[in-house]
């Protein structure tokens, strides 16, 4: 009986020993990722010169000229109803006319979208319901008109901001 | 000559036909005598000088034992990793963060060992990897995405003290959308 | 006159098988004398060390054990004490320190290694009188490094450490 217990005894001093030893064979480390709201468009560069030259005998509005040269890509994972709008920062005289184009596999393109009076404070939307994601590499078009009755206009530079929002 | 032949024995003495005169044997048998003296003198000389310098000497036993240890630890316990959008291009949809600011140490005095890595994370949002870089000792594996299930981070550190480098990349598509994943990961030291 | 070998004890004294026995006897005395001689010096009993942890970045942790105490009496000469070791495969690392010896001078710390000369223990024990024993504690420390290994694979390490008392 007596050596039954000494048994026991050693048995288990041996598992308290064993569990020691191996009481740092593992470690730990608590590792976060947070991934924040991401909103990112950029473009391919600018559109060429749009120069209105011509037009049509008896018609006020002139041949109006279009670019299609430029991309756009977006990345955002805030959700499905981001959109873009766009903007100048001023508004074009009144008889002169800039459409803008974008195309979407993301979202719903609003087609060509007069943006002569949209500014900072009033940007129209061009594109969406855009889903979670990616979109790389779609086609900007800019079309530009004008009246003949509006004169000629001198060469201006015009900034057009394409905004990715919620 | 006859090695057995006794040196103080004088068999003479009882044979008429031997030396006849007394001094004369006598003076042998001296010459011998010292001879044999001064041989024996010379010898216990020389066993003094071999051994008496040692007075005595004791021993005893010391055991030595080793037992099995098996240490491994990171040099920090939290890493906070965050994709805030910095650095990530428009038009794609993967979105990575990186941290190499934390090593794993270990010391194991057995052989065939290996450590291995795993989260406790079931379900994870996004995908989280993990390199173990530079190692002083030991064979890292490829990266390795952490799951739940514990994955070969380093093989070969049997019988080592040494350290890498932790890099987590944390991988995130943007389809994916915004969330925290909190992952325990746990490095264990196993047989290889 | 009477003859000089007419005494039969002289011839027998004198013939060689007897004086060689005397001698041989007498040589095997002196040889064993020393053992004879009441102890010198004792060391007290058997100690084990182990080592069971390390710190996370550094080797095993080594381990000290000062229990144990050489014990030696002065001699008509000064005296010294050396130390050896016999360990056959040998794993790690034994050193050993005489702490405060009450005669004579400590040597450095000596590592113990399997087969080693026998080394400089304690030095300069003055001569004098020989009735008391003088005392050093002895100061083991035991180390090994990851790389080798434990007792489970390499086997324990046991030293035979012999400490002799010889004449400097």
């Amino acid at each position: 009986m007596k050596q039954i217990l000494i048994t026991l005894t050693l048995v288990v001093l041996s598992s308290i020993l064993i569990e020691t030893a191996f009481a740092q064979v593992t470690a730990t480390q608590s590792v976060s990722l947070t991934v924040n709201t991401v909103y990112k468009i950029a473009t391919s560069g600018n559109p060429g010169a749009l120069t209105v030259t011509t037009g049509s005998a008896g018609t006020d509005a002139l041949t109006s000229v279009s670019d299609n040269s430029t991309s756009y890509s977006i990345t955002q994972n805030f959700g499905n109803t981001v959109k873009i709008t766009a903007n100048l920062d001023a508004a074009l005289s009144a008889g002169y006319t800039l459409q803008l184009n974008l195309a979407s596999s993301k979202g719903t393109s609003a087609g060509s979208v007069d943006i002569s009076n949209a500014t900072s404070g009033s940007a129209v939307n061009v594109v969406t319901a855009i889903a979670k994601g990616a979109d790389a590499s779609q086609a900007i078009g800019y079309t530009f008109s004008a009246l003949a009755s509006a004169g000629t206009l001198a060469s201006t530079s015009k900034t057009v901001t394409l905004t990715l929002t919620n | 000559m006859n090695n057995n032949a006794p040196i103080f024995d004088i068999p003479m003495l009882h044979t008429k036909h031997c030396y006849q005169n007394l001094q004369l044997r006598r003076m042998i048998f001296l010459k011998r005598f010292f001879l044999f003296a001064i041989a024996v003198f010379f010898f216990f000389c020389g066993t003094e000088r071999t051994y008496a310098q040692v007075y005595g000497s004791a021993s005893h036993t010391i055991t030595v034992v080793v037992n099995t240890i098996t240490m491994v630890s990171v040099s920090s316990g939290t890493v906070s990793m965050t994709i805030t959008g910095t650095g990530v291009i428009a038009g794609q949809n993967q979105m990575t963060v990186a941290n190499s600011a934390t090593s794993l140490l270990w010391g194991v005095n057995s052989s065939l060992k290996k450590i291995t890595a795993q989260t406790n994370l079931v379900a994870p949002l996004f995908a989280m990897k993990l390199l173990a870089v530079s190692p002083t000792q030991g064979t890292a594996a490829p990266e390795i995405t952490l799951s739940t299930t514990a994955t070969d981070l380093l093989t070969n550190i049997g019988r080592s003290k040494g350290s890498c480098t932790l890099q987590y990349t944390g991988v995130a598509l943007a389809s994916q959308g915004t969330g925290t994943d909190s992952h325990t990961i746990t490095f264990t030291v196993a047989a290889q | 006159m009477t003859h000089f070998y007419s005494s039969y004890w002289l011839r027998w004294l004198c013939s060689s098988k007897v004086f060689f026995t005397l001698v041989s006897v007498f040589g095997a005395i002196m040889l064993t004398s020393p053992r004879i001689h009441a102890q010198v010096i004792t060391v007290t009993g058997n100690k084990t060390l182990t080592i069971t942890t390390a710190v996370i970045g550094s080797e095993p942790t080594p381990v000290v054990n000062s229990t144990s105490t050489l014990s030696y009496k002065r001699r008509s000469a000064i005296a010294k004490i050396t130390v050896g070791t016999s360990c056959p495969s040998q794993s790690f690392t034994l050193k050993v320190l005489a702490v405060s010896p009450t005669a004579g001078t400590a040597a450095p710390e000596v590592t113990l290694a399997n087969g080693m000369l026998a080394t400089d223990f304690i030095i300069n024990i003055p001569s004098g009188s020989t009735a008391a024993w003088r005392t050093a504690t002895l100061r083991y420390t035991a180390s090994a490094t990851f790389a080798q290994g434990n007792s489970t694979e390499m086997g324990n390490d046991v030293h035979t450490v012999t400490y002799t008392l010889v004449v400097q």
